[in-house]
């Protein structure tokens, strides 16, 4: 079943009056991450003098939920406009297309959305999702990355990773299970260099170092508030390349000047899926088990609050467990059938499977794979 | 079967590999736990030989004990986070889903209870409570000596209700704030009733102490971790309960109300506040109430009150008195239990002794030594010492677990994730906390010991009896008299000690006039300042409070194990490294407070009322994160580390300032922290509203005309 993700990522002062609203606009059921957005400090001050840059953060929602795609423009328009999302540092607000695979009756909740926006915001096309799955403690390090680059304010949220992990024994606990996800939405133009600074600054192409993949999106707004300074202008630098965006209705014009040429050729790895397993807390590392059994190499287990309101309007809210992993295409069949065998479609395991496409992904890959492929 | 499929999906490491990853493991969790012990124990090092200008005594076994606190931390801290947490956490998840809110209430008291049983704190308490004295406040001496069980049982009852408050919040999302104003009202207002009977009054301090106390090392993340599973499935929470913090604050708050509600109820039974002869005198006969018998009562009086009182139990016939203490004397082990030391009975008897009885003990009379009051380790000591060590880790950790385990796998009918892991985990806690309770004792708090009982010298002059000689052919032609302005005559002699003459203060009970023998004592201090009690000594000291408190309070296990719970649940964005910082400057200044407390015999109400008032102001300031998080701070600051360390320093202040008892120091040390993380809370909501004034949510009205239905 094609439905359509939107994701909302704002400070959480904010987030709790635009889930009142979603409700109000009929939505019924929504998952809520918790998470921090980063931005460079730049006004002078002693702690730059030591140090680079120092690193700002502060807490944020990542609110998400599906809607029918004749749905989509009107919840788009409606929380960017009521929320002034365009001016830099307010939020991002994209979706994008997924695949529902299966789910348990609990997610069978019809919105109820009876209305269309009269006059439809402009949105940027060309973006596309880039995510980066690090050791925890390496997050600001990546997070820095497309904030020195100029390109967009990431989201990092935490999680526990499993995998090799899980088949070392009780040795496990020598390595550290936590993990950063760092998250960001950026102009496609920009997705090269930023790809490649990930996988450079990050050393991406160690062993047990990470991953990234990059994943296209329909349309959204991206937080183009890099940086705190002072300003003594009218607008600042940030207020102003975002103006330029939305008259060109994009940002490719900044192609030309900020794209680096990429000078190494990386072995990226394609036809991939990112599938998202969400279920009851507790349940996540016996359900990525199964799936691992039949193909998955790994999975990064996080937290993620479901809220929905049930037949009376009451609002009801659960901690799940959202499980990503990155597989290729092909298996997707076989871990679904894997999942389903372990009942938790049925069961107060209560899952939900969806997948959405993955263009390309890059991580260390150990010798051995690459002869087996040659 | 199953077990040949799951050991084929197991990866083969070598074992080279498997000790590389090990050794690797190791040696990260150890620096770790340097880093957080360094420094303590560099600080207290560097006190004790630079500033106080003190040898260090026994450094071998010290530096041993230190090596043990480190080793112990480093795996009791990955027993916390492999098996204590986890399970806690994953019960937590189970309660609400497969039981109602009845099983999941009794379940909580039981664990409590079973808490405060497996952590006792009495000793820490019995302890800081050594040197109150039956007369000058009886009610304190009653709860800490005859009634030291009740006591417990109190406390108990108090987190068991804490445990039950906590997990009913939990279920019906309840904010903590109305709790917090309505258990510190209650506080208040029965402290303020206590402050002002006199007899209630010595009991505040112990009371407040008690609620930070009874928090240990393993209660506060089980709870911490349990609170976490049960607040994410009650769904009934909004933004209030995430998190599961609030009931170790609950924790540290009910247990006071509760000592003090059976202070309030022994304080029709005891005798007020008197003089000790008055109090020992045929005419007070409730003082009987306060021992186990007569013999007790008698014991204690000879150990501790003065000639008059002794008589006053023997029917003011000093014979009599003489013949009790003539058999006591025979028999070393009562000595030791009434006198302390043979340096305490030799001094009762070159003060009060008949000659007759003074002729019996002349062999101890003469003998030129302290009684080491340093003594090594015995060597048969070890194994009792090891035995003491582990059976404690054991009882904290093993029955609570235990527990926790059969609701889990007999009432819940659930299984762990990981049992491996837990059962590791827990293994790792046992065995960390062995190894760690063990180096405290050898190491940090002898260090503490020894600089406590070293301290006063900064502000006062001390005698070390270690250091005493036994001064032959004194004569009574050798004492002379100063006068001073008003009149008073002070009697002293002139002594050459090491090649110095200097002028020594007469002291009768150091001479024995038949034996032309006097025992000289060597003082020292104040090293700052002109004369004792000067502000410069005793600024040195309130400063060493503060760096004491901050750096003890950098290494406390429970404050870690909090400190990576809020990272981990806010995403980073509440940095474990900002808590641990904001919350060890709270703790420093409590130090200096309650040393402070100390020194000039303030009173503790004075002091802790405007404190909690003043937080109460700052808790409806602060938003409901802040407030979790602050005042579930306050109950995990006094942990192992801290609390020897400020048992140590109050007793060796409060010795030389003569105080009724210690307490007050631990409550102090856990109120100051609260202000500081709301008050960094508050700061950092301010900043972040400045530079974000955008995110105000004004938003653009969106008119129904926009909209097409």
């Amino acid at each position: 079943m094609n439905s359509i993700k939107i994701c909302i990522i704002v400070p959480k002062q904010i987030s709790k009056s635009i889930i009142d609203d979603l409700y109000a606009l009929g939505i019924r059921y929504l998952f809520v991450e918790v998470g921090r957005n980063s931005l460079l400090d730049k006004s002078a001050s002693f702690s730059n003098f030591l140090s680079r840059k120092a690193l700002i953060t502060y807490p944020v929602e990542i609110v998400s939920f599906f809607v029918e795609e004749d749905d989509e423009n009107a919840v788009l328009g409606y929380i960017a406009r009521k929320y002034d999302l365009r001016i830099p540092g307010k939020g991002s607000i994209y979706s994008h297309g997924i695949q529902i695979l299966r789910k348990h009756p609990d997610y069978d909740l019809k919105h109820e959305i009876h209305f269309k926006m009269k006059q439809s915001e402009s949105f940027f096309h060309q973006l596309v999702g880039v995510s980066c799955i690090v050791q925890r403690g390496e997050g600001d390090r990546i997070a820095r990355i497309s904030l020195n680059y100029g390109a967009s304010v990431p989201a990092t949220t935490y999680g526990e990773g499993s995998g090799a992990r899980d088949k070392l024994g009780l040795l496990r606990i020598t390595i550290p299970p936590e993990k950063e996800l760092i998250n960001l939405v950026l102009s496609k133009h920009d997705t090269n260099p930023v790809m490649e600074l990930y996988i450079s600054e990050g050393k991406l192409n160690e062993a047990g170092r990470g991953i990234a993949y990059v994943y296209p999106l329909k349309q959204g707004i991206v937080n183009t508030k890099i940086s705190r300074s002072q300003t003594d202008q009218a607008a600042s630098i940030e207020q102003m390349v975002s103006a330029i965006d939305s008259l060109k209705g994009g940002m490719e014009w900044r192609k030309s000047s900020l794209e680096r040429e990429t000078t190494k050729r990386r072995d990226f790895l394609t036809n991939l899926c990112e599938l998202n397993l969400i279920c009851a807390e507790g349940k996540g590392v016996h359900l990525t088990e199964a799936a691992m059994s039949s193909g998955a190499p790994g999975a990064t287990i996080g937290k993620i609050r479901f809220s929905r309101l049930d037949e009376n309007l009451e609002l009801k809210r659960y901690i799940k467990e959202q499980c990503k992993m990155i597989v290729p295409g092909g298996q997707v069949p076989a871990i679904t059938k894997a999942l389903e065998e372990t009942g938790c479609f049925a069961t107060d395991t209560k899952a939900l499977l969806y997948i959405l496409p993955v263009e390309r992904a890059y991580t260390y890959r150990a010798k051995e794979i690459k002869k087996r492929r040659l | 079967m199953k077990r040949a499929k799951q050991a084929a999906r197991q990866y083969k490491v070598s074992g080279k590999e498997a000790s590389s990853m090990i050794l690797r493991y190791i040696r990260k969790k150890i620096t770790e736990q340097i880093k957080a012990v360094a420094s303590i124990i560099l600080y207290l090092l560097l006190f004790q030989t630079i500033v106080l200008g003190t040898p260090i005594t026994q450094a071998s076994v010290i530096a041993l004990g230190v090596a043990m606190v480190i080793l112990g931390l480093s795996f009791f801290m990955e027993g916390l986070l492999l098996g204590i947490m986890p399970m806690g956490e994953e019960i937590g998840i189970r309660l609400p889903q497969k039981t109602g809110i009845r099983t999941i209430l009794i379940i909580a008291f039981i664990l409590g209870v079973g808490a405060t049983f497996a952590e006792p704190a009495i000793g820490i308490l019995k302890a800081a409570g050594s040197s109150v004295s039956a007369w000058q406040a009886p009610l304190l001496f009653l709860l800490l000596n005859k009634y030291s069980a009740h006591l417990v049982a109190a406390v108990g009852f108090g987190v068991g209700i804490a445990l039950i408050l906590g997990m009913f919040r939990f279920l019906k999302g309840h904010s903590l704030k109305p709790y917090i104003y309505v258990l510190i009202s209650l506080l208040l207002a029965l402290s303020l009733y206590a402050y002002l009977d006199p007899n209630l009054r010595h009991l505040l301090g112990l009371a407040w102490d008690c609620g930070g106390v009874t928090t240990g090392p393993v209660t506060v993340p089980l709870v911490l971790a349990l609170g976490i599973g049960i607040s994410h499935v009650a769904n009934k929470g909004g933004d209030n309960t995430e998190g599961g913090f609030g009931v170790v604050t609950m924790a540290s708050l009910v247990p006071v109300i509760a000592v003090l509600a059976l202070g309030i109820f022994f304080s029709f039974k005891v005798p007020p506040p008197m003089p000790d002869a008055q109090f020992f005198s045929p005419d007070n006969p409730s003082n009987l109430y306060l021992f186990e018998d007569e013999q007790a009562m008698r014991d204690y009086a000879i150990g501790n009150a003065g000639h008059k009182a002794q008589l006053q139990l023997f029917a003011n016939s000093e014979a009599k008195l003489s013949g009790y203490v003539a058999e006591l004397g025979r028999n070393p082990a009562r000595v030791r239990s009434v006198f302390g030391s043979q340096q305490a009975f030799r001094a009762w008897l070159m003060l009060n002794g008949t000659n007759a009885l003074k002729d019996e003990y002349h062999d101890l009379l003469s003998t030129n030594s302290g009684d080491g009051t340093l003594p090594e380790l015995p060597k048969g000591d070890i194994r009792s010492f090891i035995r003491r060590n582990v059976v404690n880790a054991s009882r904290a950790i093993i029955p609570l677990s235990i527990f926790l385990l059969i609701v889990l796998y007999a009432v819940l009918r659930e299984r762990l994730g990981r049992p491996d892991e837990v059962l590791l985990g827990l293994t790792f806690a046992v065995i960390g906390m062995a190894i760690f309770s063990g180096g405290i004792e050898l190491g940090l708090s002898k260090i503490g010991d020894q600089v406590g009982s070293n301290l006063p010298v900064s502000f006062a002059s001390m005698e070390f009896p270690e250091r005493q000689e036994l001064v032959r052919d004194f004569d009574e032609s050798m004492i002379n008299s100063a006068l001073s302005p008003d009149g008073s005559r002070q009697r002293f002699f002139y002594y050459e000690d090491s090649g110095k003459i200097i002028t020594v203060p007469y002291a009768p009970e150091n001479h024995d006039s038949a034996q032309k023998l006097y025992r000289y004592i060597p003082t020292r201090g104040p090293l700052f300042g002109q004369h004792p009690y000067s502000m410069a000594g005793i600024l040195v000291v309130l400063l060493f409070a503060f760096i004491m408190g901050y750096s003890a309070t950098l290494a406390e296990p429970a404050l870690n194990a909090l400190g990576l719970t809020v990272e981990d649940l806010t995403v980073g964005a509440f940095r474990k490294s900002q808590l641990i910082l904001s919350v060890a400057v709270g703790v420093g200044a409590g130090m200096t407070l309650g040393v402070a407390k100390i020194i000039w015999n303030l009173p503790l109400f004075w002091l802790l009322g405007p404190l909690y008032v003043l937080l109460l102001v700052f808790t409806r300031f602060s938003t409901e994160e802040f407030v979790n998080i602050g005042w579930d701070s306050a109950g995990v600051t006094t942990g192992p580390i801290t609390v020897p360390l400020v048992l140590s320093m109050g007793l060796g202040i409060g010795s030389q300032v003569g105080v009724v008892e210690g307490f007050g120091i631990l409550s102090l040390a856990s109120a100051c922290p609260i202000i500081s993380v709301l008050g960094m809370g508050l700061y950092v909501n301010h900043k972040r509203r400045v530079y974000m004034q955008e995110y105000e949510p004004e938003t653009y009205e969106i008119k129904p005309e926009e909209l097409s239905l």
